[in-house]
């Protein structure tokens, strides 16, 4: 094709010149160079993403809200604030892709955490009890299991040590942590499952990748 | 050390890009080869795969550190794609595998496409010469490269491919460097969908040249004061005020400057300034040009540049600043501070050789850059005596790229002219 406005050759499938956009001569002497064109992106992923996030919020302001106006001394929506953000923050993380599944699993991790200690505070607030259930059970439940996909990944994925040791070595301290509790509670045994795999993770870190640890550290420091 | 254990430091001019690039300003850049038989994406895989662990400067993932990123060799599965509709779209560091680059394939064509981040033009040419001669390989054609013209499969990475060659030029001394001052923006109409436009325009090369030595320059500095004109006359026609000078920003390869043979970014800026009067004709854009040339494009000049951007990087406050505090700083500052020096990029990557055997296989080169600071990026290879001008935009007028093919259609080159029409999406 060929522009008498401009005087140049075309060689895109089109019947106007791309500079003027006048109509082209037809000169069949040309290859045609192609580039692909916009397909139609599926955005079911975005609309999923936009209805969890408009459903947290709008719950979110209207438990607030029903609680201010019925205030009895208890802040019962603190539950659901938090509940609705860790359900946005895991659910923010886990669209992602595979690449960030260390991340991913300690993201979600934390945020269960931090809806179970707000559980802890407002549900159990007026009762007398030795054990609850969010903080003596699911708590250090929850972070055996963390700990222990992590711990698999670090020592039968060599591909990935890099990407989940720091969130090994967090969980493990955090499990180990779990000790703090053993005084309050009558049911120890869970506290005792996730403190002693910590200890366990912990010390199989710093005696079996030794060597890969500091050499990240350094990494990490830029030494 | 194996090559699976390295890490690397973030070259000294690719330290910013991670900081700043967004969708809207991706930092990525695309080398094109234009075979002359249909591409089988299997045999490209394969020859990607064989190359993958020769290039371990480009096959790897970004990490972040206490005060800076650093890269890791990327162990997970590279995989070529067919080719999209959105040119140098931003290589997010948690997709597609972590990998900061991509290998396309579409008709005819194989395509590299690079976050600056990790390397420049010259980097990534070396790293698509690799990948076409081992795909031409593997298709089955005998390949010969008697002069080494190619990095091959089974040749073991060197050390000199993967330093920072900034860090090495750097002798410590405080000399003037030229600073630039603010240039003219370009304004336009965005597109409906967010992306680039692209115009090709394709012209013979030794045909340029002749032209060039007619008016008694180079090629670049001839294509860089058409340009300027084009830029000259679209401000006119739209009655933009502005006070401000034309700016062409010129990135100029080191390595011949300084012998290095690194893969990494190595490539410092010159600036083509044209002070904006009235009547301007063709002689003062490449009388300012060639000026521009003399006053910069000298090794004093140069090394003065390199040293100062090495001691904005050697200084302690930098150094102990935490990364997510420069990360902020420069998402804040940058555009303020160092955005607005150019009106459009302009790069030459000038004739790329290959081996006699792959020249027969290779149609044409094409070398695209968009999502740079500047509204448009005009890039410019030359092969097998054709030369492609390409150049990119936001908007969609197109006036710049009508007054630029026009002007050397009008100078008696012939002019065949390719879109990606964009401006239809």
């Amino acid at each position: 094709m060929y522009c008498k406005s401009c005087n140049i050759k075309v060689e895109t499938h089109t019947n106007v010149c791309p500079l003027c956009k006048r109509n082209l001569i037809d000169d069949d002497t040309l290859d045609v160079v192609n580039y692909p064109s916009i397909k139609k992106i599926s955005n079911i992923r975005k609309l999923v993403r936009r209805i969890v996030f408009a459903t947290c919020v709008s719950a979110i302001l209207i438990c607030t809200m029903i609680n201010l106006l019925t205030f009895n001394g208890s802040y019962w929506a603190a539950i659901v604030d938090v509940g609705c953000l860790a359900v946005m923050i895991m659910f923010q993380f886990s669209m992602r892709k595979w690449v960030r599944i260390g991340k991913t699993l300690f993201t979600g991790t934390i945020s269960i955490i931090a809806l179970l200690i707000v559980i802890d505070m407002f549900a159990y607030k007026d009762q007398v009890s030795s054990a609850s259930w969010s903080l003596d059970y699911t708590m250090p439940l929850i972070l055996s299991a963390s700990l222990l996909t992590c711990a698999v990944f670090l020592f039968f994925g060599n591909l990935f040590f890099s990407e989940f040791y720091n969130h090994a070595i967090t969980l493990s301290l955090l499990n180990i942590l779990m000790l703090i509790r053993i005084n309050k509670t009558n049911c120890i045994w869970p506290i005792l499952v996730s403190s002693s795999l910590g200890v366990i993770v912990l010390m199989m870190i710093l005696f079996i990748f030794k060597e890969k640890l500091f050499e990240q550290i350094k990494r990490k420091f830029h030494a | 050390m194996e090559n699976k254990d390295r890490w690397l430091k973030l070259d000294n001019a690719g330290k910013i890009f991670p900081y700043v690039s967004k969708k809207s300003f991706a930092n990525v850049f695309r080398v094109s080869f234009y075979l002359k038989e249909t591409i089988k994406p299997e045999i490209l895989q394969n020859a990607v795969d064989d190359l993958k662990y020769r290039f371990p400067t480009f096959f790897v993932k970004m990490r972040t550190g206490i005060f800076w990123y650093y890269y890791e060799l990327n162990e997970r599965k590279f995989e070529v794609k067919k080719e999209h509709a959105f040119l140098c779209s931003y290589k997010n560091k948690n997709k597609n595998n972590g990998y900061l680059l991509d290998i396309f394939y579409y008709q005819n064509r194989i395509s590299i496409e690079v976050f600056h981040a990790i390397s420049d033009a010259t980097g990534a040419l070396e790293l698509g010469k690799a990948v076409v001669y081992r795909y031409l390989e593997l298709i089955g054609y005998q390949m010969e490269d008697e002069l080494n013209e190619v990095i091959k499969v089974g040749s073991e990475p060197k050390i000199s491919e993967s330093v920072d060659s900034f860090f090495d030029n750097y002798n410590g001394e405080k000399l003037d460097r030229f600073k630039a001052p603010k240039a003219y923006i370009i304004k336009g109409t965005k597109f409906f969908a967010p992306g680039n436009g692209l115009i090709v325009g394709r012209v013979n090369s030794n045909d340029l040249k002749n032209l060039s030595k007619k008016y008694d320059c180079t090629v670049t500095q001839f294509i860089s004061a058409v340009m300027l004109r084009s830029i000259y006359l679209y401000m006119k026609r739209h009655q933009a005020k502005n006070d401000k000078p034309l700016s062409i920003v010129l990135p100029v390869n080191m390595r011949k400057y300084y012998n290095s043979e690194t893969l990494r970014n190595f490539a410092l800026y010159i600036y083509l300034i044209q002070q904006v009067k009235p009547n301007l004709e063709f002689n003062d854009f490449l009388e300012s040009v060639k000026s521009s040339y003399d006053e910069q494009l000298n090794i004093e000049s140069l090394q003065a540049t390199l040293n100062a951007n090495m001691q904005i990087e050697s200084s302690y406050a930098l150094k102990l600043c935490p990364l997510f505090l420069k990360i902020l700083a420069c998402k804040i500052g940058y555009n303020k501070i160092a955005g607005g020096l150019s009106t459009i990029s302009l790069s030459n990557i000038g004739i790329v050789k290959t081996p006699k055997s792959m020249e027969e296989y290779i149609d044409n080169i094409e070398f695209i850059a968009a999502g740079a600071s500047t509204t448009h990026s005009c890039c410019v290879a030359s092969f097998n005596n054709v030369t492609k001008i390409s150049v990119t935009r936001i908007f969609q007028e197109l006036d710049i790229e009508k007054e630029f093919f026009k002007f050397l259609s009008q100078q008696g080159l012939e002019v065949i002219v390719s879109s990606n029409l964009w401006e239809e999406n």
